[in-house]
């Protein structure tokens, strides 16, 4: 009875058509030339074009280094792992902290990990930024990966709690009476049975890091490049969408579908749900 | 072990947010500057220095893909030659390295110790560093290069060289290409016949064709200009931009309202024919303007672009049949735009050397051939060969001759004026105060002062 | 002794947390700090040393453009949320039925979740622009004669773009959760109501949405929190003049004056502070909807 109806069916494929569809024009948009009102296709094409402008275009501005776009790629890798680096060395103690003692004062300490989370971006952004540059920190690589961790780590911190949660306290005890060094319980037990929860979230943090615009661009003050901020610079201007930042636009989707086809194998559904809403 | 290591980078955190702002200025660059500026050292000497200091950054507005493509394969090897590498940083707006230079200033960084080697700007941009103290000093008479420039007050092409937005340059900045507010027309859309050609044209015009043109809004300063030459062609002491070139300070409110008051009722009076009729829009910035135009909703747009038709051909984004217009008559405004040094420059010797090269013949005359970027340099100074070769290398005006574009040369507003002007436009026009004119224009110059 | 040693190893015990609590005070809570210290007058770096006063929240509170901004702030973030709420519930019920195709519709729907809002804003320049693509096809049609003539979307106070883009990004997310839930929940209960003989509307008021109240107050939460906070979108495709808070907070930041800044600060200050604020009231008046229906 519960029949997948021809409206259903509508239904799903209207939403999905309005989720997919409009990267189809974003991809003709990036390889046109001229794409003037009214016109539903290119009147000219990119690759009409290329060898008769002076300067490179479209896609051929995308892979020439004066366009800054592999830098770009570089430092918004480079930001993502070392967001997850430094959040998990930090999340995973706390964790453990709160998922195996209880103590006076433990759902304030979770509160308070949690708070980043109710606070705007904004809010915390221009306050950080100012004091970020009252102590010359603004503008470097360094200053975007510690405004990254202020959203990041609450989302780390939840799932690793759930993680240790989960953890057969037992096993450890055991390996513990077999007479385990801590180190050994750590490295051998510890570790592994946590792995899978690591992955999850070290794959979540490089999403919302990759994603996150707001305290990059402030941050980063104009002088580190991300995907994000040269996206933002192009578009950021008005105007119709021109072909660099159709073609930028395609490419800073990446990481993301990256994030979707590796996610599909390792988590299910009800990691995921953990904390999507900043990506 | 871990949590350790990660308490101490938290710890140094902690450590630099209660250190001071103890600095003091770098003591090479201090000697570097004083004995440059004091005419102590030759032209070798300072490329000497320029090579020791192996780098120099330079900020400049980076939303041309041409623009900084043309840094990229030209700049750059010219300043590789002389052992320094160049290292540019695209801003979206000339404030947000500004801002840098007086924060590191304020925070108490010193010659040799900034981030900003030199920045591409005009206006209240340098305006507001002047204001700040913080510029590197007069260094633009004591460049070799300095030849292709005429900085003698008694010749008339000198004064877009001493006077940056009515703020004298005092050779702290180095020209280094130039500007006129021009207008376009798609001729398949709005024939020349028709295209208004003033101010008083253009509103019977929109009239007839409401909603079929809009303007940048100020503070962008492309709407300033708008805005500016509205006030000029309306000034009702009938003298033009004349009254425009002196600071705020001469003005009582009551005589500043007077002279603004007749241009702004104009602005008022033609809005309701805007684009948007009735709720008008006006454009963020240029690409904003130029999307309108191109979907063919507005029908005509403005902004500083002597070269900008043939430009954006090239580009793509313009059509074929459109042409720049001779408007309004009354007076198009013509600036210059410089690079200027901040007191707090990492390597003011290769800053200098960048300054210089910038003002070479060769990149001068690249740069309009290639990208169609106006000279900085003067004509005045060319010789007859020079000035043949550059009426062959530059691009078209499309539709209008540099004859024409320079009988309607006027200069740009007073720094000081621009800013008050702005706040009135916001106030008066987008926020639709209902405050009596003239006590809008008081609390924006008490705003600005 | 003895004790004083328990309370020592009880302390290391908790040793892990403090890098965690360490960032969180100096770089989240820090920054707020500042902020909420220069709103009230303390920025000796712009010569403001007026500390403490409350003339920034004056000034703001006694503008009208402030109070225009908030409605556009909250009008912008609820409507979204609203509409987004109805369509994921339908959506996530239309997914967890069996049909052709399921896997790869898993998979399509999620993308937008997992690409920056900057995406969204590009999707929207290019569809629904005046001169866009979806104005184009109605020209084609012969249903409009120039740009002028199609409704204004993006750039303008009605912020029909800002709205889009938050559908886009976030029905998909709210879809997941309830999606997720669903599946935990299983489908018993509705078959076995099925087999009673109740109508499907029936089944859908008394015992799927009740189901999923939870998940839903908890999506449409979030979603309305980062709304309200939401920058690039509202400063990309809202009308320059009047915007929603964050962008007017971040103009006045911006500004070449930097005695606008505390006027900034209090800006930030307050949409923190409503923000948080909505999401207790509505976690605690949901509390108190759960108890009065004899749950919670």
């Amino acid at each position: 009875m519960m029949r997948f109806t021809i409206w259903h069916k509508l239904f799903v494929l209207f939403f999905l058509c309005c989720f997919v569809g409009p990267f189809l024009p974003l991809a003709v948009a990036s390889l046109s030339f001229r794409w003037g009102w009214p016109d539903l296709l290119p009147s000219v094409w990119w690759w009409e074009r290329r060898d008769s402008v002076r300067s490179p275009i479209a896609w051929d501005y995308i892979i020439d280094p004066v366009s800054r776009v592999m830098p770009a790629i570089g430092n918004t890798v480079l930001i993502a792992i070392l967001v997850t680096v430094f959040s998990l060395i930090i999340a995973v103690p706390a964790a453990r902290v709160i998922a195996r003692q209880s103590f006076r004062g433990k759902s304030f300490v979770e509160f308070y990990l949690m708070m980043p989370l109710i606070v705007p971006e904004i809010a915390v952004g221009i306050g950080m930024l100012v004091i970020f540059l009252n102590i010359g920190l603004h503008g470097s690589v360094f200053a975007i990966v510690l405004a990254h961790m202020v959203p990041v780590l609450p989302y780390t911190v939840r799932m690793l709690v759930n993680v240790y949660g989960e953890l057969d306290k037992g096993l450890l005890e055991q390996a513990h009476l077999l007479g385990a060094s801590r180190r050994q319980t750590l490295l051998n037990i510890e570790i592994p049975l946590i792995l899978p929860g690591l992955v999850a979230a070290s794959l979540f943090s490089v999403l919302i890091s990759t994603n996150i615009f707001l305290l990059t661009f402030y941050m980063g003050k104009g002088q580190v490049d991300t995907l994000a901020t040269l996206l933002f610079a192009k578009i950021s201007a008005g105007g119709a969408l021109d072909p660099v930042s159709a073609a930028l636009t395609l490419i800073i989707t990446l990481p993301g579908l990256l994030f979707l086809v590796i996610s599909n194998r390792v988590i299910n559904e009800n990691v995921f749900v953990g904390g999507i809403d900043r990506s | 072990m871990k949590t350790g290591r990660i308490s101490g980078v938290v710890g140094g955190i902690c450590g630099l947010l209660i250190a001071g702002s103890a600095f003091a200025a770098n003591k090479t660059a201090e000697e570097f500057r004083d004995n440059f500026l004091g005419g102590k050292l030759s032209w070798s000497d300072v490329e000497a220095a320029a090579r020791q200091e192996g780098t120099v950054n330079w900020f400049h507005w980076g939303g041309s893909e041409q623009l900084n493509s043309w840094i990229e394969n030209n700049v750059v090897p010219k300043l590789k030659e002389k052992g320094i590498e160049l290292k540019t940083t695209r801003l979206g707006g000339t404030r947000e390295a500004v801002d840098l230079v007086l924060t590191e200033k304020q925070t108490g960084l010193g010659i040799g110790e900034g981030s900003v080697d030199a920045i591409w700007l005009n206006g209240d941009n340098f305006y507001t560093l002047v204001q700040q103290k913080a510029l590197f000093g007069s260094f633009a008479t004591q460049l070799p290069n300095s030849v292709n420039f005429i900085f003698d007050p008694a010749i008339a092409a000198s004064q877009l060289n001493l006077s940056d937005f009515g703020t004298p340059t005092l050779a702290r900045e180095v020209p280094w290409s130039g500007e006129q507010y021009v207008c376009y027309v798609d001729t398949k859309r709005l024939s020349r016949q028709n295209a208004p050609s003033n101010f008083a044209e253009l509103e019977s015009w929109l009239q007839k064709n409401a909603g079929r043109f809009t303007y940048v809004k100020p503070p962008h300063y492309i709407g300033n200009t708008f805005v500016q030459s509205t006030l000029y062609a309306f000034n009702p002491s009938g003298t033009g931009f004349a009254d425009f070139q002196k600071p705020i300070t001469d003005f009582t409110p009551a005589q500043f309202s007077a002279l603004i008051k007749p241009g702004f009722d104009y602005l008022k009076r033609i809005e309701p024919f805007l684009l948007g009729q009735g709720t008008p829009i006006y454009p963020q910035n240029q690409a904003a303007n130029q999307a309108l135009f191109n979907n063919g909703e507005v029908d005509m747009g403005c902004e500083f672009g002597l070269y900008l038709v043939a430009n954006l051909q090239e580009t793509g984004a313009f059509s074929e049949t459109t042409e720049t217009i001779i408007f309004p008559k009354e007076g198009m405004i013509k600036n210059k735009n410089f690079i200027a040094v901040p007191s707090n420059a990492p390597h003011p010797a290769a800053s200098m050397v960048l300054a210089n090269i910038l003002s070479s013949m060769d990149l001068q005359l690249s740069k309009l051939k290639e990208i169609g970027y106006p000279l900085g340099i003067d004509i005045g100074t060319l010789s007859d060969d020079q000035k043949a070769t550059v009426s062959k290398i530059a691009p078209s005006h499309v539709g209008v001759t540099a004859d024409e574009l320079a009988q309607s040369a006027v200069p740009d507003t007073n720094a000081s004026l621009v800013k008050v002007i702005q706040e009135v436009w916001i106030e008066y026009i987008e926020r639709d105060s209902k405050e009596p004119f003239a006590d809008i224009v008081k609390a924006a110059m008490e705003k600005a002062s | 002794m003895r004790g004083n040693a328990v309370q020592r190893r009880s302390l290391f015990r908790l040793a892990g947390l403090v890098p965690a609590i360490l960032l969180v005070t100096i770089l989240f809570l820090g920054a707020f700090v500042f902020a909420v210290l220069q709103s009230l007058g303390y920025a000796p770096q712009y010569g403001i040393t007026s500390f403490p006063t409350l003339e920034y929240y004056h000034t703001l509170l006694g503008g009208s453009s402030f109070w225009n901004s908030l409605r556009l702030t909250f009008y912008y973030a609820l409507v979204p949320t609203f509409i987004g709420a109805v369509i994921s519930l339908y959506l996530a019920l239309s997914l967890a039925r069996k049909f052709k195709g399921k896997r790869i519709a898993l998979f399509l729907y999620r993308i937008p979740m997992v690409v920056p809002y900057l995406v969204g804003v590009s999707l929207v320049i290019l569809l629904f622009a005046n001169g866009g693509l979806l104005a184009r096809a109605l020209f084609a049609l012969n249903l409009i004669e120039a740009p002028s003539d199609f409704t204004r979307l993006i750039q303008t106070e009605s912020g029909i773009g800002i709205m889009l883009v938050y559908l886009w990004k976030q029905v998909p997310f709210m879809t997941l959760v309830l999606y997720a839930n669903l599946l935990v929940l299983g489908r018993q209960d509705e078959e076995s109501a099925g087999l009673l003989g109740a109508t499907q509307a029936q089944i859908f008021y008394h015992i799927t949405l009740p189901k999923m109240i939870p998940s839903l107050v908890t999506a449409t939460l979030i979603v309305f929190a980062f709304n309200f906070g939401a920058f690039e979108v509202p400063f990309i495709l809202g009308a320059g003049f009047p915007n929603t808070l964050p962008v007017e907070a971040w103009r006045l930041f911006d500004s070449p004056d930097y005695t606008n800044r505390p006027q900034a600060m209090a800006i930030v200050t307050l949409i923190s502070l409503l923000s948080a604020g909505c999401l207790f009231l509505s976690f605690y008046m949901y509390r108190w909807f759960e108890r009065t229906r004899g749950r919670g």
